[in-house]
């Protein structure tokens, strides 16, 4: 692989743009929230993030927001993972595997189900970002 | 424990970010078969005893995680350096920032794999905020520099799903141009 020059990558992501701006542009306000501590990061959440990114892109969902965030104090059930999106309920789950990212991603996120074995808990209020 | 040296890496920037840290500064060099890490922030930084308790898995700040008994990205790092007879320091000044180095012969039975870099830097330069990020990464004599502020304004938003798969395909790049000249033909 040539290596790309930032230019290149500016010009790439034109080009992205111009062909997102034909699609119907869905995902704008979902938000994605993978806990990255000591325990996420132990447990495998970074497996769990390359997971939701490459599902999200296979599912051309690309205005998707998929943020990071330190440890949200369910070091027990790590990789945690936080989805907020209209239409359904602000919701943690738990134990989120690579398996279970692209579970949420087809079922919570596009057929608006929960996955019910891997719910763990609301958001904390003084994690709540308003 | 930790699986690779990239998730230690990523643990100990995730740390600087969280400091507050606004210029974090992280150096990886392969030479020679050892790997040199140096993550440098200008976070809060810690006094001397808090430093002690931060390389203590049974120390943590109460501030941070208010009733938590343990604490353990450091102390992964440094048992996983001590099991490879690496090199480690740490230098911390409140109000002025921290700097984690340490050093690991790649070639020893016990080290860990160094883990999927490209996927590491997006990792850490994904991490919200406006905070600034160098990464120059080396190997032998050939080397790459990333600046999280270029990305960014090359992508627009280092946030959404589209430029993030934009900048994992601009970050492998670097990497593979990087190990293909690298090892000698």
């Amino acid at each position: 692989m040539a290596k790309m020059t930032l230019e290149e990558l500016k010009k790439l992501r034109e080009s992205k743009k111009r062909e997102l701006e034909k699609r119907e542009i869905t995902g704008k306000d979902i938000e994605i929230i993978v806990g990255m501590a000591t325990c996420g990061i132990a447990a495998g959440a970074k497996q769990t993030l390359s997971a939701f990114l490459n599902e999200l892109e296979a599912q051309n969902l690309s205005n998707v927001l998929v943020r990071q965030t330190g440890c949200m104090g369910y070091c027990y059930a790590e990789p945690t993972v936080e989805i907020r999106m209209p239409g359904m309920p602000d919701i943690i789950y738990g134990k989120v595997d690579p398996e279970t990212a692209v579970k949420i991603v087809r079922k919570h996120i596009l057929g608006k189900v929960l996955i019910n074995d891997h719910i763990l808990d609301k958001p904390a209020a003084d994690i709540m970002k308003k | 424990m930790h699986y690779t040296i990239s998730d230690y890496i990523q643990d100990i920037v995730e740390n600087a970010l969280e400091a507050g840290s606004v210029y974090t500064t992280v150096e990886i060099q392969e030479q020679d078969g050892f790997l040199t890490v140096r993550v440098a922030d200008t976070g809060k930084g810690m006094s001397p005893e808090e430093v002690t308790k931060a390389l203590d898995p049974y120390g943590t700040s109460e501030s941070k995680h208010p009733n938590r008994k343990v604490g353990l990205g450091l102390p992964f790092l440094v048992q996983c350096i001590e099991s490879l007879k690496g090199e480690f320091h740490i230098h911390s000044e409140p109000g002025k920032g921290t700097s984690v180095y340490f050093r690991v012969p790649l070639t020893h039975i016990d080290a860990p794999p160094i883990g999927n870099l490209a996927e590491t830097f997006r990792q850490i330069l994904t991490y919200p905020g406006t905070h600034e990020i160098r990464i120059r990464r080396s190997r032998d004599k050939d080397s790459y520099t990333l600046l999280r502020s270029e990305l960014w304004e090359a992508l627009g938003d280092l946030e959404s799903v589209g430029s993030q798969a934009l900048l994992k395909e601009y970050l492998e790049s670097q990497e593979s141009a990087l190990i293909t000249e690298g090892v000698p033909q």
